[in-house]
């Protein structure tokens, strides 16, 4: 190619306050489940699990709000009642307003039988839009059909992680599992991606050549913080910047 | 009903950017994005290198991938062919934005995914697209697909070849390349 006369109109469109929201709904979605999950077994600390998850839905859906170049016509999604099936933000809209609703309601109304299920589904509807969202676009061969499994599985991670780091005593059993699992597939991507069609290929080294190191670094970090069970906060920390980083990426180089 | 699309000379085009330059005015698109825009491609023939100049805009695909991805139905597809964006509904997600696979579509700065819409409003009143009408050597060709007897199956029927980006996407863009100066096809493409 030797020139273009104009400005292709696309760019980098998701940037900015929006690899934030990447990073808050996976903490939002992840921290829901765990708090249904805390829920169901009936543990002390659910009430305030729950209040958390739905603090980092309120945030994740002001910093949608914050990064819309729409504002005034945000809330549209809601207030025409819009469900589109094949849209996954769609999806994750009604994902997000649902978990809030749900995890207060369940905060207060503890013994309430139909929210506990409800949440779990809702919390893995927010869990899954991301991977789902990225994965919906056939010309970007970066957002392949793997992101639909990764995306949750780091979301999960950075949940996990939040609470290792701020809740040094909870979730120590399932840390390490959480860890490894998201390392690892966030080790098999590239590899996935290495042997998939040209468009694959290209797009992998297109995020190899510009943050590469990166990319195993966040994927390393992830790993390494499964080597830790006994030291939270090194633990968790690392999950958390190792999940950040690889989403952000991803999200990043994808478009 | 009529099934709008396009055609455009590669062989004719000489890369003049009056198209892009028309759109712009007609449309009053605002500074730094473009409806409209000319790739220049440029390869090694077997005697002399080989020049492309390829007009690029929205093709309003028969399967539009931005159609779906819509969460509020702010951008559709009308029966007649034409993908259009209704800017009252949009809520400037970016979703279509990035679903595009030819980097069609941008945001309008005042907060909604704008994009090429073939001069939908001159349709109506029965002329053809700005870039349609402006281009100075008639590289670009506007027509009915169910017109048997237009311009565009002419066109079509009399060309060497014709090409369409991305076809393994199965989109079906409705903007056809024709007579591609490269003898592979089309420039930058998969053969």
């Amino acid at each position: 190619m030797s020139g273009v006369y104009g400005v292709p109109p696309s760019g980098e469109v998701w940037h900015g306050l929006t690899l934030v929201h990447f990073f808050l709904v996976g903490l939002a979605g992840g921290s829901a489940f765990l708090a249904a999950l805390s829920r169901h077994r009936g543990e002390g600390t659910a009430r305030n699990l729950l209040l958390v998850a739905a603090l980092f839905v309120a945030l994740d859906l002001a910093v949608l709000w914050l990064e819309s170049p729409a504002r005034f016509r945000f809330t549209h999604l809601w207030l025409f009642a819009t469900f589109r099936p094949a849209s996954a933000i769609s999806w994750g809209a009604w994902g997000l307003a649902a978990t809030l609703v749900l995890a207060l309601a369940l905060a207060y109304k503890p013994q309430n039988r139909f929210l506990l299920p409800l949440l779990f589904l809702s919390s893995l509807v927010v869990l899954a839009y991301p991977g789902m969202l990225l994965s919906e676009n056939p010309g970007r061969p970066l957002w392949d059909g793997f992101v639909t499994g990764l995306m949750p599985l780091t979301g999960l991670a950075l949940a996990v992680a939040f609470w290792r780091v701020f809740l040094p005593g909870s979730l120590a059993r399932l840390a390490t599992p959480v860890f490894f699992t998201a390392g690892l597939a966030a080790l098999l991507y590239p590899w996935e991606l290495l042997h998939g069609d040209a468009g694959e290929r290209a797009a992998w080294a297109g995020l190899w050549q510009e943050a590469g190191l990166l990319y195993l670094a966040g994927t390393l970090a992830l790993v390494l913080a499964g080597l830790f069970p006994k030291r939270p906060g090194l633990s968790g920390g690392l999950a958390l910047l190792g999940s950040a980083l690889v989403r952000s990426l991803i999200v990043l180089f994808g478009q | 009903m009529a099934r709008y699309a396009m055609a455009i000379d590669l062989g004719a085009c000489v890369g003049c950017a009056a198209c892009a330059v028309a759109c712009v005015t007609e449309n009053q698109v605002p500074p730094g994005v473009t409806r409209l825009w000319i790739r220049e491609l440029e390869e090694e023939g077997p005697t002399h290198p080989q020049v492309e100049f390829r007009p690029e805009q929205c093709y309003h695909c028969e399967n539009p991938p931005c159609v779906p991805v819509c969460p509020t139905g702010a951008t559709y597809r009308r029966a007649d062919g034409l993908v259009l964006v209704e800017a009252k509904k949009c809520i400037a997600c970016g979703a279509c934005v990035v679903a595009c696979p030819y980097d069609a579509r941008y945001l309008h700065p005042e907060g909604y995914a704008d994009k090429c819409t073939l001069c939908a409003h001159r349709l109506e009143e029965g002329r053809v697209p700005a870039c349609v009408e402006t281009c100075p050597t008639g590289a670009r060709v506007f027509g009915d697909l169910e017109d048997e007897s237009g311009p565009l199956k002419a066109a079509l029927a009399a060309a060497r070849r014709v090409d369409v980006r991305k076809p393994h996407l199965g989109t079906e863009p409705r903007l056809f390349y024709l007579n591609a100066p490269l003898s592979r096809g089309l420039g930058g493409e998969k053969a």
